[in-house]
């Protein structure tokens, strides 16, 4: 090594270390303090993320990622909180509260230490704050009505301006009546690339926010006071068959986040077919080997979760909340069981007192939503979706993953070609004969 | 005290007058004898009553005839219309033929009516005849006949007295027809609400049944417990029990038509049923008091009875100086044989007695009678404008049951069997919405029928009919303060 370029070499060091030590801060009595979350980031002054170059972008199912607009390096979003129409589901149309036309909000996609400024509008008729839930920020961005500002008025603009300075999967969300607030549907996602790409990247990331509404059938309007009996479960607001399918090719790496606000309930998240890596959490990245295997992931209520997976496995693969009251669409309970009783001759009689009767549940209640019965008016009680060999009993918390070969777009390729011999069917007396397997004339 | 005074001259043998008056009297009496006699026969007397009546009531349904006094039994015409089905024109048909205390009636009629024909003869005149023997063949004869021109001349006001009394009388059978009309009318509605009710109740019963046997089916595929079963059970007996209480209702309620119909005992009839409407229409609103006091034959009547006390009054007053006045001829046979005759009087002094006791009698006759029909007209006005406040309250309420409450029940049990169809609400849901639908439609029943009585009971009332009673403040009873009159 020459001696210049030892001098040099140390000239760096030494300088490198008074910045470090310059940008520490120290309390009264001398102590060391931590540096601020977003110190770090807005000394560095990164350029911009840009889609596609630097991060896949994200796909919201049933919903857009927000737009914005750069202003002297900053990203400028604009968000308004208003009342919106949606169809969650074919036959059920609700009025709710969202962001920009949608609940949720859309997506709102970053990249670690990008600087942004978001101008919140509110439409609503009462006041409402919007919360960066899981972001480190200053406090005064916060957004929490009361503590940290004062509450957008319904006609009022306000603006928040920071710096993304991790990582990561997160949320925003109303901190004023957030019970009804919430309970309306305004919520949205965050999603924060990392400024260097990780390999291997992901070809497909999902973001959807999980949730849950209470919307009394034959109403348009989620009650936002309940505390129990929610009955839609969705997906970003969407309950099946109102999900749109999530389409990959095989081969694909695939990144799912999930985000929970729902009012009061935890939500399993089961993938069929694959398995998946619990690769972050809200509070981060979790180190590669730290992260597990699983096939069902528990989003827990104010939390976020990302698993990623290699799809390997061509077909149709349900993705849905394995609580099974969050897979029913708007199912009535405290209902008398009529799960075994002798029903005959009851119709008969009860039709003489109200004609159209009919005896439900005797023998389960698998396809009540596929009878055709009259309902009540903008209502999906016990509604499925249509499937390649039939009725899908299935509804709320509900969305297929399509795993393909040979497709060139991500639209909907329909529904998974299954090679021949490979689905399941009724069994032949042969091959019942040949395995030796008796079947009961009656049931036990 | 009476004193008799004879005059005897045989000068005035062929004299054939007294005073001017009393020639006067006599002429007025002797007309009155012969043309006051004419009254109309009693039949005469029903029709008008009954055709009043039926004009008065706007009934179609006339009776093909009056029944007798005298008829104890049931009218032979009326024994095939009581074997079928009736409706209310033949159930008042029936009645108006068949009903006993219209019987009685026309029999307080055909009292009134001998009275006058009593009252307009003319006294009979008495004759006093005496002899006395003495010796040598001196016997004597004495002959009087007389008289009591007082009578005679207060004939004239003891008719007019029974005049009034028999229009009294049938002012108040014209009330009875009227009475029995809408008894009969409001009876038979009766029955026929509660045999809608009885079905009613009935459906509920099923209702309760069907809810029992679901139960018992959930129970016995291990699903309800015996606990929660037994109180579908029990809503069953109570439904039970319920429409056995209302079959003594119905029975009762079958058992005032027969009363008003005056049946002996209760035939195979049927009732057609109600048609569930009512009619209000032509009902005024405002004065119905001073038009039910216009109208009212009760009023009439009292007024009638008060007229003939004021006659009775007079005829008091008249007997109270000159309490008899008999006058006539005396002849006497003397012992020679010859004859002599002149005017005989025979007058009672009111000494001792001028009435005094019978006058106060009257005076408070009149009196009460004067509160009486006070007392009635307040009574009629109230119970007037009582009907009209009830025909308004019923009529709101039966547009609201009408229009509101019944398509409200009619469309909860719709949306209930949607949300049956949705498994958000259970079978017992359903039934029980279709208990609430059939209690609104049994509660429109009754109040279709609460319409009608109150329309009837107006009407009735505008017509001059008396308020039923237990539909309106009571009248006086008839004849309070009516004893002691001076008969005839």
């Amino acid at each position: 090594m020459k001696a210049s370029t030892a001098i040099h070499c140390l000239a760096v060091i030494l300088l490198a270390g008074a910045c470090s030590t310059s940008a520490q801060e120290t309390n009264a009595a001398g102590k060391l303090l931590p540096p601020l979350p977003w110190a770090e980031a807005e000394r560095a002054a990164y350029p911009p993320g840009r889609a596609g170059v630097d991060y896949t972008p994200v796909t919201a199912p049933n919903n857009t990622t927000l737009a914005f607009k750069l202003v002297a390096g900053v990203k400028v979003f604009h968000l308004i909180a208003e009342p919106v129409t949606i169809q969650m589901a074919p036959g059920l149309t609700v009025d709710a509260w969202g962001y920009n036309g949608n609940t949720p909000g859309p997506v709102i996609e970053v990249v670690e230490g990008d600087h942004v400024r978001v101008y919140v509008s509110n439409r609503l008729p009462e006041p409402t704050t919007v919360h960066w839930h899981g972001i480190r920020l200053p406090a005064g961005m916060d957004g929490l009505s009361g503590l940290t500002q004062k509450e957008i008025a319904p006609g009022e603009t306000f603006r928040y301006e920071f710096v993304f300075p991790h990582e990561g999967t997160f949320m925003y969300h109303p901190h004023f009546d957030e019970m009804t607030q919430m309970g309306m549907g305004l919520m949205g996602m965050i999603v924060v690339h990392p400024r260097k790409t990780k390999e291997p990247r992901a070809d497909r990331d999902f973001a959807m926010m999980l949730t849950e509404w209470f919307i009394k059938p034959g109403t348009r309007r989620p009650d936002p006071s309940a505390m129990d009996g929610f009955n839609i479960l969705t997906i970003n607001s969407r309950a099946f068959p109102g999900t749109a399918p999530l389409v990959v090719k095989r081969g694909d790496r695939v990144r799912m986040r999930f985000g929970n606000l729902s009012a009061m309930d935890h939500h399993p998240v089961h993938l069929h077919g694959h398995r998946f890596f619990v690769t972050e959490t809200d509070g981060g990245q979790i180190p590669a080997a730290g992260q597990w295997p699983e096939t069902t992931v528990l989003v827990p209520v104010g939390s976020t979760r990302a698993v990623e997976f290699v799809a390997d496995n061509p077909g149709d693969w349900g993705l849905h909340c394995h609580m099974t009251h969050h897979v029913m669409n708007q199912m009535g309970h405290g209902l008398p069981n009529l799960l075994g009783i002798d029903a005959g001759g009851l119709d008969e009689k009860i039709r003489k007192l109200v004609p159209g009767y009919m005896t439900m549940g005797q023998s389960g209640m698998g396809g009540m939503g596929d009878m055709g019965m009259a309902v009540p008016s903008n209502s999906i009680p016990m509604k499925g979706g249509d499937g390649p060999f039939g009725y899908i009993d299935m509804g709320g918390m509900f969305t297929i993953l399509k795993v393909r070969e040979g497709i060139t777009t991500y639209d909907d390729p329909g529904w998974f070609q299954y090679p021949a011999g490979n689905v399941a069917r009724p069994a032949t007396p042969d091959e019942l004969k040949q395995d030796a397997v008796g079947f009961p004339a009656t049931a036990p | 005290m009476r004193l008799t005074l004879a005059v005897r001259d045989t000068h005035r043998l062929n004299r054939t007058g007294g005073p001017v008056t009393m020639l006067s009297s006599f002429t007025r009496v002797l007309l009155l004898g012969v043309c006051g006699c004419v009254t109309q026969p009693l039949s005469e007397y029903q029709r008008q009553a009954s055709d009043d009546a039926l004009a008065r009531s706007n009934i179609t349904a006339q009776a093909s005839r009056i029944r007798g006094v005298k008829e104890l039994h049931t009218a032979e015409e009326v024994i095939p219309l009581v074997q079928g089905e009736l409706d209310e024109a033949a159930v008042t048909r029936v009645a108006l033929i068949n009903n006993p205390g219209l019987a009685l009636r026309y029999a307080n009629l055909g009292i009134a009516r001998s009275a006058l024909l009593r009252v307009t003869r003319l006294p009979n005149p008495t004759l006093e005849a005496s002899a006395r023997f003495g010796d040598n063949h001196a016997d004597a004869v004495d002959i009087k006949a007389l008289q009591d021109i007082v009578e005679l001349a207060l004939l004239p006001r003891r008719k007019h007295a029974a005049e009034r009394e028999l229009d009294a009388a049938k002012d108040r059978l014209t009330a009875k027809i009227m009475g029995t009309a809408l008894e009969a009318r409001s009876a038979f509605g009766e029955y026929q609400t509660a045999l809608d009710t009885a079905d009613k109740k009935q459906q509920v019963a099923d209702c309760r049944e069907a809810a029992a046997d679901v139960a018992r089916r959930m129970t016995e595929a291990g699903n309800m417990t015996v606990l929660e079963r037994s109180a579908f059970d029990q809503g069953y007996q109570a439904a039970r029990l319920d429409l056995a209480a209302w079959q003594v209702q119905l029975r009762t309620k079958r058992e005032a038509v027969n009363r008003v119909m005056g049946l002996h005992e209760d035939t195979s009839w049927t009732a057609k049923p109600a048609d569930g409407m009512a009619d209000v229409s032509g009902t005024p609103k405002t004065d119905v008091d001073l038009a039910a006091l216009n109208a009212s034959l009760e009023l009439s009547a009292q007024r009638n009875e008060l007229e003939a006390l004021a006659q009775q009054r007079g005829i008091i007053n008249t007997k109270a100086y000159l309490p008899e006045l008999r006058v006539g001829a005396d002849s006497e046979r003397a012992s020679d044989g010859s004859w002599a005759v002149g005017p005989a009087l025979t007058l009672t002094l009111p000494l001792f007695d001028q009435g005094q006791g019978q006058r106060a009698t009257v005076d408070f006759q009149i009196q009460a009678a004067w509160n009486r029909y006070a007392e009635t007209a307040v009574a009629i006005a109230s119970a007037a404008r009582a009907a009209a406040d009830r025909l308004d309250a019923a009529g709101q309420s039966l547009k609201i049951q009408r229009e509101e409450v019944l398509p409200l029940s009619e469309k909860s049990l719709k949306e209930t069997l949607l949300q049956y169809n949705g498994m958000l609400v259970g079978v017992f849901d359903l039934l029980r919405a279709k208990e609430r639908q059939i209690e609104a439609a049994a509660h429109l029943a009754e109040t279709v029928q609460e319409c009608r009585l109150a329309h009837l009971a107006l009407q009735h009332a505008l017509a001059g009919g008396s308020p039923m009673a237990g539909t309106a403040p009571a009248l006086p009873a008839p004849g309070q303060g009516d004893g002691g009159k001076d008969g005839h």
